[in-house]
């Protein structure tokens, strides 16, 4: 019981455990978009400090304490893996165990996968803070080359830290996904390029069924961001005579920040000045950055290269090359990549963020939240029916979503009328004539006097984008009906475009005209009526009332055949005004057959 | 230095108080101060056209700025003549809830006033 009431509600959330910052992300209205910190960040370090006393701290705050404390980072590359498959290097800051191994820390230490849970319990406190609700369901992303063990071992930590891990989910996948690839179509093969701080990953993907299949994914778990940092400190040394290699580690801190500052700087200006206080200043320009690049530009060239080669693609077999990770930005970077894949790569989306919101909408689809609600479905252009006059009259307007309903009442405009015609239009024009016919048919009705009958007409347009008209005679209930189909919504948009542009351009026009009919409309109701009135009731009127109502007639007759629009209105009220006194005569004389004799 | 966008009006388009509610939600719960509302209209889709709506951080370079119900939007000129005139709401409608997009400017005609359900 409440299995339905529940799984609609309830939330999935998309997490990126990513090797040096993490991220967690929720389809919102529809929207992709990443929660963040009570201190507004919506990345979090991927770092972990253990107290003496077992007391965590996650993120910002962890990474603040680095330097003088022990801090587990990058823990990722060590999820999942043997304590003998280990390099030397890794081994340096672990401790072997009966079940594997633990990361050293200022307390007890943690296994990988324990130091994960305590990143991933981070990410889900602050999604529940922000989204106001528990969160216990998740999907988190691994690298395309995680091997089973690894991927256990992530869901694992998810479990640990409190969250159902409904999908592993692949990191290049994630990255479609936040692109859109998925509406690139069946069979449809891309690239994903991502370039971290401290990881390079290709992959290939292919379209099947409707999901993203690794083709290949090549890569270098040792080339990325912070190489670059590395080699500018170097480059900047060397300028200023100095050896790297002796330099103090806390001085190896300071150079490198100020070469992170220079590498961002370099991706918007041409030169910038390395700057190390009572050491020297280096200037640097972004030739001399592209090439300290060029090194590592040519590794990454190989993984591509590779990748291709393993999933037998040729670079024009794709249909799409995106791009994320923080050093997508590099201007060299790019390049590179455009000439490898011989296409220009789109580096629309937040790098440091897609796969985070790649994973949210893969939560939100699997949660039900659908994300097609940010692409509406609406009507291009207005759809009507012709009225009295050759009018336009709108039941539906244009821009309006679909699916969608409207209605109207009409009437029949002459007495013992059997039917009326439905003309079903489409456009932004005042006159019928102008707009586009979809359609037409007949309604029948029951005879009556003119505007006694009553028709409802009914515009429907279902979620197929497909409209229905239906008419009914409200005194029989009996339902006429017209599939008018898709082009009702389906219209090239030069056309919309030339419709659209028209109905400003001729708007004066247009309005005029509609002016116009409408009070030409009224003035054939009135001129008949008070023709029979004055035939009448001339003599009772004084000379002046006649004088004034005469008058008046002929300005309305003169306004219609100089198709005068706003003289005809004036004329029109004046007249209307002007036969006042003849219409209380006719009250007065209780002439209620007037109007049934006038059109016989 | 500033993108050259320039300043329209809510007779561009205009938010409703539902979609002014979810928008500046979505803002609050990413941690922005700010951010915009991108509206493009695109061809594609089951229909002939289509609304496509995403959070951006501001305006671009000859984007239309509307400011309405403390929400930004932007809109590309091109985009704006399709536009023009919308409002935009959001229904809590189970079925069918989201946003919503209607353009009431387009309706000038007279009726009889009396609605009519099949």
């Amino acid at each position: 019981m409440g299995d339905i009431g529940n799984s609609m509600s309830e939330v999935i959330v998309g997490i990126d455990l990513g090797t040096t910052q993490s991220a967690v992300g929720v389809v919102d209205s529809g929207f992709p978009i990443l929660l963040a910190d009570e201190e507004g960040h919506s990345l979090t370090p991927s770092a972990v400090w253990q107290g003496k006393n077992g007391e965590i701290e996650v993120g910002h705050s962890a990474v603040r304490r680095a330097g003088t404390q022990t801090v587990i980072t990058s823990v990722k590359g060590l999820m999942g893996r043997r304590f003998s498959e280990l390099q030397d290097s890794e081994k340096t800051y672990v401790t072997k165990i009966d079940t594997g191994f633990t990361v050293t820390t200022e307390g007890d230490g943690l296994t990988p996968e324990e130091a994960s849970a305590e990143i991933l319990r981070k990410m889900k406190q602050i999604a529940e803070a922000r989204l106001e609700t528990e969160v216990n369901k998740a999907v988190i992303t691994v690298p395309a080359y995680f091997h089973d063990s690894q991927r256990a071992a992530t869901k694992r930590a998810g479990e640990l830290a409190g969250l159902e891990v409904v999908r592993i989910l692949s990191e290049p996948t994630a990255a479609a996904l936040s692109y859109g690839l998925d509406r690139l179509g069946e069979a449809a093969k891309v690239a994903v390029f991502d370039l971290g701080g401290g990881t390079f990953d290709v992959s290939l993907l292919e379209m099947r069924d409707g999901v993203f299949e690794v083709l290949s994914t090549s890569g270098d778990t040792r080339l990325g961001g912070d190489d670059f940092d590395h080699a500018i400190s170097q480059f900047a040394a060397k300028q200023l005579d100095t050896d790297w290699e002796t330099l103090a580690p806390l001085e190896h801190v300071r150079w490198l920040t100020e070469a992170r500052r220079v590498k961002h700087a370099l991706s918007s200006e041409d030169e910038v000045t390395f700057r190390i206080p009572f050491v020297g200043d280096v200037p640097m320009s972004r030739a001399d950055f592209d090439q300290l690049l060029e090194p590592f530009l040519g590794r990454m060239e190989g993984g591509c290269r590779r990748a291709l080669l393993d999933a037998d693609l040729k670079e024009g077999d794709l249909k799409a090359v995106v791009m994320v990770g923080g050093s997508s930005r590099i201007p060299a970077v790019k390049e590179r990549v455009q000439k490898i894949f011989q296409r220009e790569p789109d580096l629309s989306q937040h790098p440091d963020e897609a796969i985070a919101r790649g994973a949210a909408i893969q939560a939100g689809v699997l949660a039900g939240v659908v994300r097609e609600i940010l692409l509406l479905d609406v009507t291009p252009l207005s759809l009507g029916i012709e009225t009295m006059g050759g009018l336009m009259n709108v039941l539906i307007p244009r821009n309006s979503t679909i699916p969608c309903k409207a209605g109207e009442m009409f009437t029949n405009a002459a007495d013992g009328q059997e039917s009326m015609k439905v003309r079903v239009l489409q456009g932004e024009r005042e006159l019928a004539r102008d707009n586009w016919e979809l359609g037409d048919f007949r309604v029948p009705f029951t005879p009556e006097r003119r505007g006694q009958a009553r028709v409802g007409v009914e515009f429907r347009i279902d979620a197929d984008g497909l409209l229905t008209v239906l008419a009914r005679d409200v005194a029989t209930g009996a339902d006429t009906l017209l599939e008018v189909g898709s082009t009702a919504v389906d219209v090239a948009e030069a056309q919309v475009e030339k419709m659209v542009s028209e109905s400003v351009k001729f708007a004066f026009e247009d309005m005029n005209a509609r002016v116009f009919e409408e009070a030409k409309l009224k003035a054939n109701e009135l001129l008949p009526a008070v023709e029979i009135a004055l035939e009448q009731f001339q003599h009772e009127l004084s000379q002046e009332d006649l004088q004034a109502i005469t008058s008046a007639r002929d300005s309305v007759t003169d306004a219609i055949k100089s198709q005068d629009a706003t003289g005809l209105k004036n004329a029109v009220e004046t007249l209307d005004h002007a036969t006042e006194g003849l219409a209380a005569l006719l009250v007065e004389k209780a002439s209620s057959a007037l109007f049934s004799n006038s059109q016989d | 230095m500033k993108a050259g966008y320039t300043v329209g009006n809510e007779k561009l388009v205009k938010v409703l108080g539902g979609a002014s509610d979810h928008l500046l939600g979505l803002w609050r719960k990413q941690g922005k101060d700010e951010g915009a509302l991108r509206i493009a209209v695109v061809g594609g889709g089951c229909s002939g056209l289509q609304y496509q709506m995403d959070l951006v951080d501001g305006p671009r370079d000859r984007d239309i700025l509307v400011e309405s119900n403390g929400v930004k939007v932007v809109i590309d000129p091109k985009s704006a003549l399709f536009v023009s005139g919308s409002e935009l709401d959001y229904s809590e409608d189970l079925q069918q809830g989201g946003f919503k997009v209607t353009n009431p400017n387009a309706v000038v005609t007279c009726s009889c006033g009396e609605s009519f359900a099949a």
